[in-house]
């Protein structure tokens, strides 16, 4: 992946929020909050929504928030 | 088109909140009626807007951040921009997140369509010092950029005009090439890349230029995504929520089995007496469902003290972070750093972990996750490491169940990359890309949902599995297989249940537990692992039918260990956890494996489990004595 997407997710994928990406390659906070949605509905990143990691004995995948429940 | 026109089709495009239906409502006035998408039930609004001679009809699109659809409405408006007949494209910008309102409209132009750009929340982007070049925004597009504002109609006769000229001229976006209706999806990602350079440019040109300050989510990061400080953090902050847990919890869980074993065993008793209900029933009742289903009903505050903590840590934003730390030691030893939201999820319960999986593109990955998710403790299997720490290390109870989370963690670990290593050679790792939230202070509301809906799928859970488990194990309590008893008139040992736990025991001795209850109990736990210690307390329950002044289950339990071990009941008791931890997972993680990778990769993986479990187990036994 290259240019400003690709530049994006690499700063995601080292564990910054958009916005530390954004200050980071010194671009609008908008630019790299889309780009980071962009990735979302390509499949390439996975947005923490609330309530992950602790689906309780016998409750569905689909816990509010969950991303495996999209 | 021709250069002169009557009639128009107009598609008013944007984001959700830009401002576009004020927009509309304000240039359409009582002109609108509602139509349903073709083939869909999605609503759309027209209305008629008279442009400088052209009765144009203005369609409001729903309001989307891309034309990669995610939702029926975001469908439509995607449809509405690329499928032909239409003539012109409204484009919503919103002027305080500029860059993605382009995206958009780098999209539309791709599609082909002519485009008219309306600049909307002006005032307030130039209130936070983001306001936009209008003319430069205007001549690096390359297409009319008009300021609107909607609420008050300030810009909409210059939209009017906009709109009339480019009826005739078809203005087209600079720099983007429109592409064929019938492109690969596979093409998306570069055509996105694209897009997001020539907004690069595009803000360059025409937006000032805005300092993205450090916050202090950004300061905190720092120290907790740190690859060294990162799991030394993460560790200290579990090890806090076991020992607050415990701590908090142990008088209430003292209390909730007092009742048990004082006044609801008691009731119960009364009320069977009075009904002048048979013997059988009222061993049933009392030392089957009431011990068992009681045993564990005494975890719930426990269990609500702790998914409390959880679900502190994950709506704080942290429980995100440890994915990112997690993701980056899994890849340091070779393994997927996508497999960790399904692992993270084995946490809680293993069977929608293994449905998790699916997050991973690859079957090989899939099924490489699926064989390490039962090695996850699930919060069931916390209820045996509980009672076991509370009974053998009351002191530190915490700190040997957060050990017990450590050595789960190893032994995933250990796992895929044995399996790795050996029978999955072929499976390619790739990164975990999440997008982070900031960090935000957790509110009430959500959190008492979030532990009263947790809290009640436990209840719910353990309670019809203990029941129905219960149940099974009294019948076969009930059926003598030898001294010659009648059925439901047999004691323990010489039931079908105690003569089947009493061959099995022996195969513990080297953990230091070769005891019938114990054994019982860990056949019974591959039901569900919350069953263990409602099995537990029933066959001591059954044994010593009294009622109200029996020992409590710790006090049980610590004999029976200290008589196994030799007097090496701390060793026996860690074992006991280290084996209850990895031996075989539940039925239904079981069943969901087995649809999954089919019979012989869920019996090959249950088998190198109680096999790893046993020789653990043993060690852990083997050598805690000699210390």
């Amino acid at each position: 992946m290259s240019g400003v997407l690709g530049a994006v997710m690499e700063r995601l994928a080292a564990g910054e929020t958009p916005r530390a990406a954004a200050r980071a390659l010194r671009i609008p906070v908008d630019l790299a909050e889309a780009a980071a949605a962009e990735g979302e509905r390509l499949g390439i990143v996975i947005r923490a929504g609330a309530a992950c990691g602790t689906c309780a004995p016998g409750r569905s995948v689909a816990c509010a928030g969950c991303p495996f429940a999209r | 088109m021709s250069a002169a026109v009557d009639t128009a089709t107009v598609l008013l495009v944007g984001n959700p909140n830009v401002g576009k239906s004020t927009l509309f409502n304000h240039v359409t006035g009582a002109r609108q009626r509602v139509v349903n998408a073709p083939g869909t039930t999605v609503a759309l609004t027209e209305g008629t807007w008279r442009v400088d001679g052209v009765d144009v009809t203005l369609v409001d699109l729903p309001g989307t951040y891309s034309l990669i659809a995610r939702s029926p409405d975001e469908q439509v408006a995607a449809d509405a921009v690329t499928q032909p007949g239409q003539d012109l494209a409204v484009v919503a910008l919103d002027a305080t997140a500029l860059s993605r309102s382009l995206y958009l409209l780098g999209q539309v132009a791709r599609a082909g369509r002519p485009i008219v750009a309306s600049l909307t929340m002006t005032d307030l982007a130039r209130a936070r010092g983001l306001g936009p070049d209008t003319a430069a925004l205007a001549a690096a597009l390359g297409v009319p950029v008009v300021e609107v504002d909607g609420r008050t109609g300030a810009g909409t006769r210059a939209l009017a005009d906009a709109i009339a000229a480019a009826l005739r001229t078809h203005p087209r976006v600079a720099g983007i090439v429109p592409r064929a209706a019938d492109h690969e999806l596979g093409d998306e990602l570069t055509h996105a890349q694209e897009l997001f350079d020539w907004i690069e440019g595009i803000a360059d040109a025409a937006l000032p230029v805005a300092e993205v300050r450090e916050s202090w989510s950004d300061r905190v990061d720092k120290v907790l995504l740190n690859p060294w400080a990162g799991i030394p953090a993460f560790l200290a902050v579990i090890w806090a929520v076991f020992q607050l847990t415990t701590a908090v919890a142990a008088p209430l869980m003292d209390g909730a089995a007092a009742l048990v074993d004082g006044p609801v065993t008691t009731a119960t008793t009364w009320l069977l007496s009075a009904l002048h209900a048979p013997a059988w029933l009222e061993s049933f009742a009392v030392g089957g469902i009431v011990a068992g289903v009681g045993a564990v009903a005494s975890f719930i505050p426990l269990m609500a003290i702790m998914f409390a903590s959880v679900t502190v840590l994950e709506s704080s934003g942290y429980l995100a972070r440890v994915a990112v730390v997690a993701d980056r030691a899994m890849r340091a030893a070779g393994l997927d750093g996508r497999a960790m939201l399904p692992l993270i999820v084995g946490f809680g319960c293993n069977v929608p972990a293994l449905s998790a999986t699916a997050v991973l593109p690859h079957a090989r990955q899939r099924l490489l996750t699926g064989l390490m998710v039962p090695l996850t403790s699930c919060t069931a299997r916390l209820t045996v490491y509980l009672l076991l720490a509370e009974t053998f290390f009351p002191r530190h109870a915490g700190t040997v169940v957060f050990a017990m989370y450590v050595v789960s963690i190893a032994l995933v670990v250990l796992f895929g990359l044995a399996a790795r290593r050996t029978v999955l050679r072929d499976a390619r790792p790739e990164p975990l890309i999440i997008v982070l939230p900031d960090y935000q202070r957790p509110h009430l509301r959500t959190l008492g949902l979030g532990v009263w809906a947790r809290t009640v799928s436990f209840v719910r859970k353990a309670g019809s599995v203990i029941m129905v488990a219960i149940a099974v194990l009294w019948v076969l309590q009930a059926i003598p297989v030898r001294g010659g008893h009648d059925l439901a008139d047999v004691p323990i040992e010489d039931s079908a249940y105690g003569a089947t736990a009493m061959a099995v025991a022996p195969v513990l001795a080297p953990l230091g537990l070769d005891d019938w209850h114990i054994a019982a109990s860990l056949v019974s736990g591959v039901a569900a692992k919350e069953v263990t210690v409602g099995a537990l307390a029933q066959s001591y329950a059954l044994e010593d039918p009294g009622t109200g002044s029996a020992p409590a289950l710790e006090d049980q339990v610590r004999a029976t260990v200290e008589a196994s071990s030799g007097g090496e009941a701390g060793a026996a008791g860690l074992a006991f956890m280290v084996f209850v931890l990895a031996y075989l997972p539940c039925m239904a993680t079981l069943a969901e494996q087995r649809r999954l990778y089919g019979w012989r990769w869920t019996a090959g993986a249950a088998a190198a489990q109680l096999t790893m479990a046993y020789v653990l187990a043993t060690a852990v036994f083997q050598v805690g004595r000699l210390v």
